[in-house]
C-alpha cells in the first residue's frame, strides 16, 4: 500500500492502525477516502486522534464505507438529538456492568450483522474504558492447514441470549427472573455463518467465532462445540494478534465487523464515560470455498 | 442392547455393563472349543470389545491355542517370554517397582499400521487388592456423536505414535527404567496414520479409532490443536457409563479387541506382585 496522503502508524504486528492527516469535520478527498478504505481492509481496525466532529459529520465519514440508517436503539442507549443515525453510550458512575465487557463481534446473532461501526469519544474516565481489537484474519492464518480445511466446511450457530444465559444459567449478573424476559425477547435470535468466511473487499479467510455468542457448530451439540470454540477463541485472543486502543476525547476508531473482534474493558466502575455510535451496513462475509 | 443380538446356544454369558464386556460362564478353556461355542464367543467379543473367563486352569500351551481360534499369534515385543514359549509375553509388577504396563487409557500397537487383533491376558499372580482393569467400547462411543461431530470426524486421520507413550506425563517414572527407556527412545520415531473413525476389519462396523496415550494428534492438525477435540471425545469416551471393570483373581482370563476397546491397566498395588501373560493375535487391515 502506498500513502500519499496520510500517515499510518501500526498499532500491533496485526491490528490497528492510526492516521494521521485528516480532518473528519471536513469532506475526506477521493485519495484519502480510499487509503483510509485499504487500511480499514488491512487493520481491520483505524483510529483518529484529536477529531472535534459534530454528529452529522460522524455520519458523512461512515458514510464512506456503507449505508448508515436511523437506527432502533439498544436499551443501553439512546439517539443524538437531530441526528437519529447516531448512538450515544453512555455509562453513569453508578451504573453496572458497560457494554460489550467481552470478546465479540456486533450482532453476530442475526444472519446479516453489520460491516462495522464509528465510535468517538466524547467524555472519558481519568483512567480505563480502552477498547481491544484482535483481527480473526490472523488468526486463520495462523491455523493448521489441516484444521483450516476441517473448519471451512463447519457453521457455527451464533445465539444472542448466551450473553444472559446459558442454559438456563444466568450469568454476568443477571438475575433467574430478568433471564426469564430475556429468554421471551430474544428466542429467536439466533443466526447461523460459516466458520470460515471470505473477507468480501479483502477476500481474506475470517476466522467467525466469538466466545460467548458463538453457541455450537451446526449439527453438533454444545458440549461437543464448545471445547474447540473455546480453543480457537482462546488462541485467537492471544495478545500477538489484538491491539489496545487507550480512548482521549476526539478520538474516533471505526472498526471493520467482519473482520475483527473487540472488546470494551470494563474498569472505570464509579467514573461515566460518554461515546457516539453509528453503524455501517454492507456486504457481509462470503463463503470461503 | 449389547446382547439382545446374541442368541446363544453354545455358551452361556453375562453381560458387564451397557456397552462393554460379556463373560462367558462355563468353560473350561483346557478343553478345544465347538465351532458353535467359538462363533458366539466371537461374536460377544465383536459386540461389546472384550471377553472374560473365571476359574481357568491353563498352562501356557492352552492360552496359545485360545488365541489361534482367532487368529495367527504374534511375535512378543517389549516384554520377557516365558520359557519355551516365546509367543507368550510376561506382565510383571514386582513389589519394589511402581510402574506398570498399560497404566493409561490405550489399545495395544496402535502405532502400527495394522495394529493387533486383540490380546489374551491370563492372571497368574495377583495383589489382594487393586490391580483391576477397565475396558472402553469405542464402537459405542462413535454411536453417541451428533450427526455433524459424526460427519467431521469421519472426514479427519489421526496419527498414533508410540512417542507419545514415552514422553507422556510417566515419563519421569520410566525414566526410572533406563533399559525400558533406551527401547522406547529406539521405537519412538514408530508411528502411523489411521482414520479416526475406522471400519472393523471383521464387522465393518465404525470405531472412533483413538486412544488416549498413544494418539499424538489430528493428522495435519498440530498437537495442540487437536488437544481440545481429543480430550473431549476421550472424556466422552471414558465416562464410567462406556467403560467396563474386570477385578481379576488366579485363574481369570480376558481377551479384548484392540480394534473395538481401549484399556486401562490400574497401577493402584504397589508393594505386591502382579504376574499375568500375555498373547496377542495379528491384525488384518480396515475395511
Amino acid at each position: 500500500m502506498r500513502n500519499t496522503v496520510l500517515k499510518l502508524t501500526p498499532l500491533s504486528a496485526n491490528t490497528g492502525v492510526e492516521i494521521e492527516g485528516v480532518d473528519l469535520a471536513k469532506p475526506l478527498s477521493p485519495e484519502a477516502a480510499r487509503e483510509i478504505r485499504d487500511a480499514l481492509n488491512t487493520w481491520g481496525a483505524v483510529f483518529f486522534r484529536d477529531q472535534d466532529i459534530t454528529p452529522d459529520q460522524q455520519v458523512a465519514f461512515a458514510r464512506h464505507f456503507g449505508t448508515v440508517e436511523k437506527r432502533t436503539h439498544p436499551s443501553s442507549m439512546s439517539p443524538v438529538d437531530g441526528t437519529p443515525e447516531v448512538s450515544v453510550i453512555h455509562r453513569e458512575p453508578t451504573d453496572g456492568r458497560n457494554t460489550g465487557g467481552f470478546w465479540h463481534t456486533d450482532q453476530c446473532f442475526l444472519p446479516d450483522p453489520p460491516l462495522g461501526s464509528v465510535l468517538y469519544a466524547k467524555s472519558l474516565p481519568t483512567r480505563g474504558g480502552d477498547t481491544m481489537f484482535c483481527h480473526m484474519g490472523a488468526a486463520c492464518a495462523e491455523l493448521s492447514d489441516g484444521m483450516r480445511a476441517m473448519l471451512r466446511g463447519l457453521k457455527a450457530v451464533h445465539v444472542r441470549l448466551n450473553y444472559h444465559g446459558i442454559g438456563g444459567k444466568p450469568q454476568w449478573g443477571v438475575t433467574p427472573d430478568e433471564l426469564e424476559a430475556f429468554t421471551q425477547k430474544y428466542a429467536g435470535q439466533v443466526a447461523t455463518h460459516p466458520v470460515i468466511g471470505r473477507h468480501p473487499e479483502s477476500g481474506q479467510e475470517i476466522l467467525y467465532v466469538n466466545p460467548i455468542y458463538t453457541d455450537r457448530f451446526e449439527g453438533w451439540t454444545r458440549d461437543e462445540s464448545q471445547p474447540l470454540i473455546q480453543y480457537l477463541c482462546e488462541r485467537a485472543t492471544r495478545p500477538e494478534n489484538y491491539c489496545r486502543f487507550d480512548w482521549k476525547p476526539g478520538s474516533l476508531a471505526m472498526w471493520d465487523n467482519r473482520a475483527v473482534l473487540h472488546y470494551a474493558l470494563d474498569d472505570y466502575a464509579g467514573e461515566s464515560r460518554t461515546m457516539h455510535r453509528c453503524v455501517v451496513l454492507g456486504p457481509w462475509l462470503q463463503p470461503a470455498a | 442392547m449389547a446382547t439382545a443380538t446374541l442368541t446363544n446356544t453354545a455358551v452361556k454369558m453375562r453381560p458387564m455393563s451397557a456397552n462393554t464386556g460379556m463373560e462367558i460362564l462355563d468353560v473350561d478353556l483346557r478343553e478345544p472349543l465347538s465351532d458353535a461355542a467359538c462363533r458366539e464367543i466371537r461374536l460377544a467379543l465383536n459386540e461389546t470389545g472384550v471377553i472374560f473367563f473365571r476359574n481357568q486352569k491353563i498352562g501356557p500351551e492352552h492360552q496359545l491355542a485360545f488365541a489361534r481360534r482367532f487368529g495367527t499369534v504374534q511375535p512378543v515385543e517389549f516384554l520377557e517370554t516365558v520359557s519355551g514359549f516365546p509367543e507368550v509375553g510376561i506382565i510383571r509388577k514386582d513389589p519394589d517397582q511402581t510402574r506398570n504396563v498399560g497404566g493409561q487409557w490405550h489399545s495395544d500397537h496402535s502405532f502400527d499400521p495394522v495394529p493387533p487383533l486383540g490380546s489374551v491376558l491370563y492372571a497368574h499372580e495377583l495383589p489382594d487388592k487393586g490391580g483391576d482393569t477397565m475396558f472402553a467400547n469405542m464402537a459405542a462411543v462413535y454411536d453417541q456423536l451428533s450427526d455433524g461431530l459424526k460427519k467431521t470426524v469421519e472426514s479427519l486421520r489421526v496419527v498414533h505414535s508410540k512417542k507419545n507413550a514415552a514422553y507422556s506425563d510417566k515419563r519421569a517414572e520410566r525414566q526410572a527404567d533406563a533399559d525400558l527407556m533406551k527401547r522406547f527412545n529406539e521405537l519412538a520415531h514408530r508411528e502411523h496414520s489411521h482414520p479416526m473413525v475406522a471400519r472393523h476389519p471383521d464387522t465393518g462396523r465404525k470405531v472412533l479409532f483413538i486412544n488416549a496415550n498413544y494418539t499424538a494428534r489430528i493428522d495435519g492438525w498440530s498437537e495442540e490443536e487437536s488437544r481440545p477435540l481429543l480430550d473431549y471425545l476421550f472424556r466422552l469416551a471414558y465416562r464410567p457409563e462406556n467403560t467396563c471393570r474386570f477385578r481379576w483373581e488366579p485363574g481369570a482370563l480376558a481377551m479384548w479387541d484392540n480394534r473395538t476397546a481401549n484399556h486401562y491397566a490400574l497401577n493402584d498395588y504397589h508393594g505386591h506382585r502382579r504376574l499375568m501373560h500375555r498373547c496377542m493375535v495379528l491384525g488384518s487391515p480396515w475395511k
